[in-house]
């Protein structure tokens, strides 16, 4: 058994969708990001919420970027994959994939 | 350099941008309302406005739960807690007494205020609880039904059934596993002391298994012992069985003498069945009915209940009582027209449609009350926050956060609400031995009222919530004052402007409140005048009046019960102190007299919903002159007037002018009941009217029988004292038991008491209404007085500069007062409007005026107009005090 927690499956997509954009991932665009790749649409605020937890377990870390005036002068809160986040990331792959493994989803187990 | 005018571009929907900003945690509010701006102008761009709000909306919709649950979480490492949250709660606590207790003045009339709102609503909660939420005196309530027979033409809501009826329900119905029926009865117990009158009821055999009810010793009635020939047994209350008999296990098994009769004590009833009317029973017996009753339709003295079969629903049952109540009334059309039986399920039908009206009523104007005293605490704490304005900069400077700071203001109204919830508690009880003791005890609910865990309960959740509802909003104003303008000497007044605005609003509501409330009670005491200024029709000084009810078993012979009222209409006119003695079947307008339809000779017969009715009483000889009604034409009864002469009667004005109106009433005859053969009754006189014993007729269409054409069992002895009325009772029972040793006598009662008695509970509800109303004006004339004074005082610079540059008091006076003038009359006319809706509540509760009465509308806000102007007035008369130089040096 692997240390750590696992990834709830959100947080997972939210991880994933941080991964991909490295820099530059702010909360409006991991959204974005999800829903370009997922085609789920996803509240801003769930974003936020998951962020807010993997923060406190030391997945990512974020830090204030400055206002813009687009954003009614709001400043961006930029995140980044922390270590132990890409490990918590490649915990849950491997335990999909064990799980996986040898087993065919094939609509046809069900004799239609 | 000319700008050109820009097309408006669609911002974000500004409710939603609100609801994002509430909702999100501080660390991610500003993120949230940027990445959602940027995202909306992309969007906007791409797909339009309409489709970019859409998706704003939609987006704040979803983001409303994890938003919440960010904030659940505990706060983000940086800061570890220096004190847990409970020693900040006792310290708040702490804090918040101390600074109550620096401030009596405050403390008290506040806690006042409140207790006497929560004392009130208590006491109202607690009727409610015992009407609404009673424990009901059947065992598993939800499969119990209660029948009830309407009447619409005659406002019968809740009547009772007859014999034959009861055997067709039984027999016909398919919905109910049992049906049981009983009646009341009255007895007198002669087991050795003085004779003692018992109350209860004569049910079915099957009474107990309907209900579900076991005994507590002994058993039940069994199947057959209400039949005729059966041996006499007897069931005891348990509250007569501790009473009487101190609990004591051998009654099982002893005898009962009942009117003479003897039966045999089988069980005690489980002390479940003591519930409203039931519980004032102790002596339960076997139903047995008189010949009459088994064969009439048309005397209704049974009520029915019964228990539903498995599986069938409360609307099966509705459906089928209605529908063989329906073919009954095909069937006797002269004895059911109009009347529709109703099967409600126990738990549904326990209140007519007028108690629900003056429960909603009592619920909505103690409401009104407890809002006017939050809207006056809230009043006092705004006067209070800038008072204390400087205490919360300088805590606010010291580092306390704005949550701190509300939540300490808080616990002081937290604190203020659970000392008034205490001492309103104890006023509530105070306020119910109140209510019973106006009703003078004749009011069942009043007494089944009590503060069980429903009530205190409710207490609890109103000590919760009044001070959220008074004490939120001055906290947050009290907090928000800007610190640094604070701290700055002279500017302690600043943002006091906005306060006041908030403050005058408060009373504003008051005012209205307050009318609504003055409306209420104004239009229920006009309407008891109404009532109280009808001619009362006979002179009810110095008459005591006692009932006597003879046993049917001893005195079943008419001559028996002939030779016994004469007998102590004799004893007790020789009495020392006894002018004049009479004898009737009811106490003339204390107590309804039967109704009864009557049929008059030489007109063609009716349908019974269209015959002739007159109110009933059978009366001695001497009862006209006894009580004063005058005779108006023919005679009244003499000793002439026996069985063995023709049926006579005598008949109030009214009735002759209802019935006989374009002649000579006297020597014409009638036949009261729908049966053929009764014998004809000649109209002998014609008497003054006497006022109507209900509210909705003016006077009773009356129709006297003599006694000794009618030797009824149960009289009233009506004796005229020369002096003390009530110094004769002594009297006048030994002169029952002079003639009979266990003949019980009860209800002994002055004439006038009888009169207090029967509009008892009506005082005792108006009193509550009238308190109410008072309350409110009051609570309203503090609001006003506390808004000026502050007003005033604020605006003492102006006035001294207006003062000073000469302007005259009368013009400073008339600037205040017409501030204070325009909140009351804003006031006024919301509640006004407020009050029209209101009164169509009122609609059955109010007689000989209308609800929209111009008397109570105008004259209520003239009087709040006039308790208004007084509390704005002295407040504007100290304006005028003020000495301009002092105020002006002092700036």
């Amino acid at each position: 058994m692997p240390k750590g927690g696992f990834l709830g499956e959100f947080e997972q997509v939210v991880l994933l969708a941080l991964a991909r954009l490295r820099d530059g991932a702010y909360g409006m665009a991991i959204r974005e990001e999800i829903e370009a790749r997922t085609g789920r649409e996803v509240g801003i605020g769930s974003v936020y919420s998951a962020l807010d937890r993997m923060e406190r377990k030391g997945y990512v870390a974020s830090a204030l970027g400055d206002p813009t005036p687009e954003r009614g002068g709001r400043a961006k809160r930029y995140y980044q994959l922390e270590l132990s986040g890409l490990m918590a990331l490649r915990r849950s792959d491997e335990m999909i994939a064990n799980l996986q493994e040898g087993l065919d989803l094939d609509p046809g187990m069900f004799g239609r | 350099m000319i700008r050109l005018p820009r097309r408006r571009q669609a911002t974000p929907p500004a409710l939603a941008r609100l609801l994002i900003a509430f909702l999100s945690a501080g660390p991610y509010r500003d993120q949230q309302l940027g990445d959602l701006e940027e995202a909306f102008l992309a969007r906007r761009e791409a797909d339009g406005s309409d489709a970019a709000r859409r998706w704003y909306w939609r987006q704040v919709v979803k983001s409303a739960a994890p938003n919440l649950a960010i904030r659940t979480r505990p706060p983000r490492g940086a800061k570890p807690r220096s004190k847990q949250p409970m020693e900040t709660v006792f310290q708040d606590l702490r804090y918040g007494i101390r600074s109550l207790i620096k401030n009596p003045a405050f403390t008290a009339v506040s806690t006042v205020t409140l207790a006497l709102a929560i004392g009130v609503n208590t006491a109202i909660f607690s009727l409610v609880n015992a009407l609404v939420f009673a424990d009901l005196p059947m065992n598993e309530a939800e499969t119990a039904v209660i029948f009830r027979n309407a009447n619409a033409q005659l406002g019968i809501e809740r009547g009772s059934f007859s014999f034959p009826d009861f055997l067709d329900f039984r027999d016909q119905s398919q919905s109910f596993e049992g049906i049981a029926a009983w009646r009341g009865g009255q007895w007198a117990l002669t087991n050795g002391g003085e004779p003692l009158r018992v109350d209860g009821y004569r049910v079915t055999d099957n009474l107990l298994d309907v209900w579900r009810l076991g005994t507590v010793t002994g058993r039940g009635f069994l199947p057959g012992e209400d039949q005729p020939g059966a041996p006499p047994v007897a069931m005891l209350s348990h509250g007569f069985w501790i009473r009487q008999y101190a609990g004591r296990e051998e009654v099982v098994g002893s005898q009962l003498r009942l009117d003479g009769r003897e039966y045999t004590v089988v069980g005690v009833i489980s002390p479940e069945m003591e519930f409203a009317e039931l519980a004032e029973a102790e002596v339960w017996l076997p139903l047995d009915l008189d010949r009459a009753s088994e064969v009439s339709r048309e005397q209704r003295n049974l009520f029915l209940t019964g228990r539903l079969k498995e599986g069938v629903t409360g609307q099966q049952a509705y459906d089928e009582i209605l529908a063989i109540g329906a073919r009954l009334a095909e069937e006797y059309p002269a004895t059911h027209r109009g009347w529709e039986p109703h099967a409600f399920l126990a738990e549904d039908g326990l209140l007519d449609s007028e108690a629900k009206t003056i429960l909603l009523l009592l619920v909505l104007t103690v409401g009104f009350v407890l809002l006017i005293a939050c809207a006056n605490v809230a009043n006092m704490l705004l006067a209070r926050a800038s008072a204390r304005s400087r205490e919360m900069a300088v805590r606010a400077a010291l580092g306390a956060g704005r949550v701190r700071l509300v939540r300490q203001l808080l616990t002081e109204s937290f604190v203020i609400a659970g000392l008034s919830a205490a001492i309103g508690l104890g006023l509530s009880r105070g306020l119910m031995q109140g209510l019973v003791t106006i009703s003078n005890g004749r009011e069942v609910v009043f007494m089944m009222a009590e503060i069980d865990g429903n009530v205190l309960f409710f207490t609890l959740i109103v000590s919760l919530i009044t001070p959220l509802a008074f004490g939120l909003l001055p906290a947050l104003k009290t907090s928000a004052e800007d610190v640094g303008a604070a701290l700055k000497e002279g500017s302690a007044r600043s943002g006091g402007r906005k306060g006041n605005r908030t403050r005058g609003v408060l009373v504003g509501a008051q005012v209205s409140l307050a009318l609504m409330l003055m409306v209420v009670a104004g239009l229920l005491v006009r309407s008891v005048i109404q009532l109280e200024q009808r001619e009362l029709g006979f002179d009810a000084t110095n008459i005591l009046s006692v009932r006597i009810g003879l046993p049917e078993s001893k005195y079943g012979d008419d001559d028996a019960r002939r030779q016994f009222f004469e007998q102590l209409t004799e004893r007790v006119e020789g009495l020392p102190g006894v002018a004049s003695v009479a004898l009737a079947t009811v106490r003339p307008v204390a107590e309804n007299a039967a109704r009864r339809s009557f049929e008059i000779e030489g007109q063609p017969p009716v349908d019974e919903a269209d015959r002739p009715t007159g109110r009933t009483s059978v009366v001695t000889p001497e009862y006209f002159d006894v009580l004063g009604i005058p005779t108006v034409s023919g005679r009244t009864f003499t000793t002439n007037d026996t069985d063995a002469s023709f049926e006579v009667a005598v008949i109030a004005q009214e009735t002759a002018r209802r019935y006989w109106p374009d002649e000579d009433p006297i020597g014409r005859r009638f036949r009261i009941g729908v049966d053929e053969t009764a014998p004809w009754v000649q109209i002998v006189g014609v008497v003054a009217d006497t006022r109507s014993s209900t509210s909705d007729e003016r006077v009773q269409p009356m129709i006297y029988l003599p006694f000794a054409q009618n030797p009824l069992a149960t009289l009233v002895v009506l004796a005229r004292a020369q002096r003390d009325a009530l110094a004769l009772s002594g009297a006048v029972r030994n002169a029952v038991w002079s003639l009979d040793p266990d003949q019980p006598v009860d209800d002994v009662r002055t004439m006038e008491q009888a009169l207090y008695d029967a509009e008892a509970t009506g005082y005792a509800l108006i009193s509550l209404f009238v308190a109410f109303a008072v309350f409110a004006l009051c609570m309203a004339a503090v609001g006003i007085y506390g808004v000026m004074s502050y007003a005033v005082s604020q605006r003492a610079s102006e006035i001294s500069i207006r003062m000073a540059l000469g302007a005259r008091a009368g013009h400073v006076r008339l600037m205040i007062l017409s501030h204070g003038g325009k909140l009351v009359v804003l006031g006024a006319i919301v509640g006004l409007a407020g009050a029209a809706l209101l009164s169509r509540l009122l609609q059955s509760l109010v007689f000989g005026i209308s609800t929209l009465d111009p008397v109570t509308f105008l004259g209520v806000p003239a009087i709040l107009g006039i308790i208004g102007m007084l509390a704005n007035y002295v407040p504007a008369r100290r304006a005028t005090r003020i000495d301009p130089m002092k105020v002006l040096r002092v700036e």
